[in-house]
């Protein structure tokens, strides 16, 4: 039974601003040639911020957000994916303890902040890639093998 | 004429070098070994400038430069070539043939001083022929010393004598089409033939006849010979139209046999294209293939896309935080803290009024207080331990959820490998029927460019024209046969009629003389076009055959036999169905170099010819027996005329027939560049600019001259220079 609630509905959900183009890039089929799927990976920006949030707890490394971060979605989003209410909640009790459950707001920071680290690898990933899904697959890959 | 030595100054990067030539009979072959940039081809217009001078050496005399580029600007550079030579000639004696043998100097000068860039300027050049004898040196005049040149090198044939293995494969063969080559095999046979001068001497010899003829015919009593001879003049100038009109029907023939073999070979090719309507099957079953492969690709993407988005992603990348995490919460499982029970307990036991040890709760009583306010601390943090539950048990499920897809190979990564893989063959699907289809969309385009009917039109059109030539010049060669008939005829009649003329014997006498000799000069051409030809046709044979290796008898052989045709044409025949092959396209490298090579051997040894012939890099594209046979063949000393061979090689060249040369040559030097230290030359000359030194090496040998670096490949032995 999935918990059907999703405690972060009201949450915002931001990324560094410098990033924040670039989820643009590789998610939304604006130019002619983006009609290939390859060249955007992902469907949404959510979907991007989530391989980032992977990515960065691999790495360990938690970023801060920076100044005026860029808001991408409301918590609402998370709604789509009842799953996603989970496992942030797992990471955040994995790394401050049950308690902090009680605080939404901070579930949320922690995640945003593993996820700025994954946005940037991300990015570096993907630059200059016209379809970047073949290098994206091969980086994770790559990832996967350290 | 046989080449004795020559001294060179200045020419090029040849500053001051020297070299000697081989006369021996037994050993006529020279060998100059020179690796690349050495001065090979300099040496060889060095001759080619001493014997003819600057005419057809460059681009234009303009633009050529005989000094080097790296003389000083503003600076005269005197040129000189000096050469040595001699020629035999042969007098009559008291009915004996005696050969006597004239040792020349020729020395040819210039001063050129190079401008700015690449302007030069050349003053005249001098030109000087000194005949040598027991008394001293004789210096011929101007005009006698251009025509012993004329006579022992003429200038029409030099491109044969001094040529380079490149030119030698282009001579005959190369792309040149059927036209072009009988063009330069017919040129080739005149110039070594000399039957350009005998249609000179004919010309001549008809006019000084004419002359005599009229001189006769205006004597007294004479009325029936004049008759004849306008008879005789009517005939000959139709016999001249005649000629003129076959030439020209030839020539028309020759024109559209090649329009026809090239409109057959367009044909040949569209048909090579395939049918219309099977292109048009294959391009929609290629069209079909690749829009299905299309879609399939578009639906791997589509895979791969939402792989990089499911929770398969995180349980494979973050698995073990996400389990730390259920740790904690199966911890607080554990502790029995969630679920949250104590909120049930405590507000039964305030209803009752007793605690779980037994004490009354009395309202009011302290006791009862104590567990009023644990009631409401637990009410407090019941929600979180809801959620804490309710977190566990979703977490469990999508953690079994994950393992389950692990061991069914449907964990993250085996998805990737599945899809990748999948993608990998579908793309390579794609390259494959795109190019099937651009393939057959071009042949459809190519077949939709070319009116086919109007190409198998003109080719009806033009075959019937063709016969058309060819009964024309069936008919012409009839009437030319006939006019002939008819002015022998009329020379018989004359022959009567001339000797019933009374004249005095001398005119008489000139005029049989002029008729006699006219008579012999046509023989001698028509002996030289037929005969000669068909001489030089065997020996081209004999020699080709010979350095390729070929056995006629064998029906597989490559070669049957090669011969030069009545229309000055090289024909090729291969294999045991008497085919024909193209000599410009179907023949290889070396072959073709072995074909021209055996052709100007073979008219050189007809005509008697006995020149130098000097090749620079001649056996470019040889390798193993070809080669052997190759420079076995043509260094062979002949037993019936003089031959002096002079071969430029490099080491490479040399390779594989050091004992021929061993054998055959009477004289090896080697050339080297001072400017290929320390790339490729061991020592360095100490030369202020580059120049090239001849050395007394032979091809087995080295010194501190011409020392190379690879010289250990070549198995040479140092020489104490």
């Amino acid at each position: 039974m999935l918990t059907d609630s999703n405690p972060y509905a009201s949450q915002d959900l931001f990324v560094p601003r410098q990033w924040h183009d670039s989820y643009q890039r590789y998610t939304i089929q604006a130019r002619a040639e983006a009609r290939d799927l390859d060249a955007t990976p992902y469907p949404r920006m959510i979907d991007m911020w989530w391989t980032a949030l992977c990515v960065g707890l691999r790495e360990g490394r938690r970023s801060p957000l920076g100044d005026k971060p860029a808001k991408f979605a409301d918590g609402a989003i998370l709604s789509s994916d009842p799953w996603r209410v989970a496992h942030i909640g797992l990471i955040a009790v994995a790394e401050e303890g049950p308690e902090v459950l009680e605080r939404p707001g901070d579930v949320i920071r922690i995640v945003s902040e593993y996820a700025a680290t994954g946005s940037e690898w991300l990015v570096q990933v993907m630059a200059g890639h016209a379809k970047p899904m073949k290098p994206l697959a091969a980086a994770l890959r790559a990832l996967l093998a350290e | 004429m046989k080449l004795r030595r020559v001294t060179i100054k200045n020419f090029k990067l040849l500053t001051d070098v020297e070299v000697s030539f081989s006369t021996s009979a037994e050993k006529p072959l020279t060998v100059i070994r020179a690796e690349n940039g050495s001065g090979k081809t300099s040496l060889l217009y060095a001759l080619l400038w001493a014997f003819y001078g600057t005419k057809d050496l460059g681009p234009s005399p303009g633009e050529l430069r005989l000094s080097s580029t790296h003389w000083p600007p503003r600076e005269p550079c005197e040129i000189s070539v000096r050469v040595e030579f001699e020629a035999t000639d042969y007098e009559t004696y008291a009915g004996q043939e005696r050969p006597t043998t004239t040792t020349y100097v020729l020395t040819r000068t210039v001063i050129e001083t190079p401008g700015d860039g690449n302007v030069v300027t050349r003053e005249r050049e001098g030109l000087i022929v000194h005949a040598q004898s027991d008394q001293g040196a004789d210096r011929l005049e101007d005009a006698a010393a251009r025509a012993l040149i004329r006579r022992l090198a003429p200038e029409e044939i030099k491109n044969i004598f001094f040529t380079d293995g490149d030119s030698v494969q282009r001579f005959i063969t190369g792309e040149l089409g059927p036209k072009a080559r009988q063009a330069a095999v017919h040129e080739a046979v005149r110039a070594l033939l000399g039957l350009d001068s005998l249609r000179t001497a004919v010309l001549d010899l008809e006019h000084a006849r004419a002359t005599f003829r009229k001189r006769l015919a205006a004597a007294p009593g004479a009325q029936a010979l004049e008759e004849i001879q306008s008879k005789i003049d009517l005939a000959t100038t139709s016999q001249a139209a005649l000629t003129e009109r076959e030439t020209a029907a030839r020539e028309r023939h020759v024109n559209i046999t090649e329009a026809i073999d090239k409109r057959d070979a367009r044909l040949y090719e569209l048909k090579d294209l395939g049918d219309r309507d099977k292109i048009t099957k294959q391009r929609d079953v290629a069209k079909l293939a690749l829009t299905t492969a299309e879609a399939q690709l578009e639906a791997q993407k589509r895979a791969q896309r939402d792989l990089m988005k499911n929770e398969s992603i995180c349980w494979t990348f973050i698995g073990s935080t996400l389990e730390r995490g259920i740790g904690v919460l199966q911890g607080l499982a554990d502790l029995n803290v969630i679920p949250g029970t104590a909120v049930e307990v405590l507000r039964d036991r305030i209803e009752l009024g007793q605690c779980i040890c037994g004490e009354g709760l009395e309202e009011g009583s302290a006791r009862r207080q104590a567990v009023v306010a644990l009631l409401q601390e637990q009410l407090r943090v019941e929600p979180n331990r809801q959620r804490l539950t309710g977190l566990l048990h979703s977490s469990r499920l999508l953690h079994d959820q994950h393992q389950q897809q692990e061991l069914s190979g449907e964990g993250w990564l085996a998805r990737l490998d599945e899809i990748e893989t999948s993608r990998a063959g579908i793309e390579r699907q794609i390259r494959d029927q795109a190019e099937a289809l651009k393939e057959c969309e071009e042949a459809l385009r190519r077949l939709a460019d070319t009116d086919i009917n109007r190409l198998l039109d003109a080719q009806v059109r033009d075959r019937a024209k063709r016969d058309e030539f060819v009964t024309e010049l069936a008919e012409l060669a009839l009437k030319i046969a006939e006019g002939k008939a008819e002015l022998e005829q009329l020379e018989q009649r004359y022959e009567v009629a001339k000797a019933q003329v009374k004249v005095s014997q001398n005119l008489h006498d000139r005029v049989d003389v002029s008729d006699d000799l006219l008579r012999l000069v046509q023989k001698t051409m028509e002996t030289l076009e037929s005969e000669y030809l068909d001489r030089a046709s065997e020996r081209m044979n004999d020699l080709f055959m010979r350095i390729a290796g070929s056995t006629p008898e064998v029906p597989t052989a490559v070669f049957n036999e090669v011969r030069i045709t009545q229309g000055y044409d090289i024909e090729v025949q291969s294999g045991g169905y008497g085919r024909t092959l193209d000599p410009d396209f179907e023949i290889n490298g070396a072959s073709k170099r072995a074909l021209t090579l055996s052709f100007i051997w073979a008219l050189m040894e007809v005509a008697d010819v006995s020149a130098p012939r000097i090749i620079d890099t001649p056996l470019g594209m040889t390798s193993g027996g070809v080669k052997q046979r190759f420079v076995d063949l043509l260094t062979q000393p002949p037993s019936d005329h003089e031959l002096q061979i002079v071969l430029l090689m490099t080491r490479s060249e040399v390779a594989g027939v050091e004992d021929l040369i061993d054998a055959r040559a009477g004289m090896v030097e080697t050339l080297s560049c001072s400017y290929q230290f320390p790339i490729d030359l061991v020592n360095d000359w100490g030369e202020a600019g580059p120049a090239v030194k001849a050395c007394a090496c032979t091809h087995r040998q080295s010194c501190h001259v011409c020392a190379r670096l690879d010289d250990h490949a070549h198995k040479l032995i140092y020489r104490e220079g």
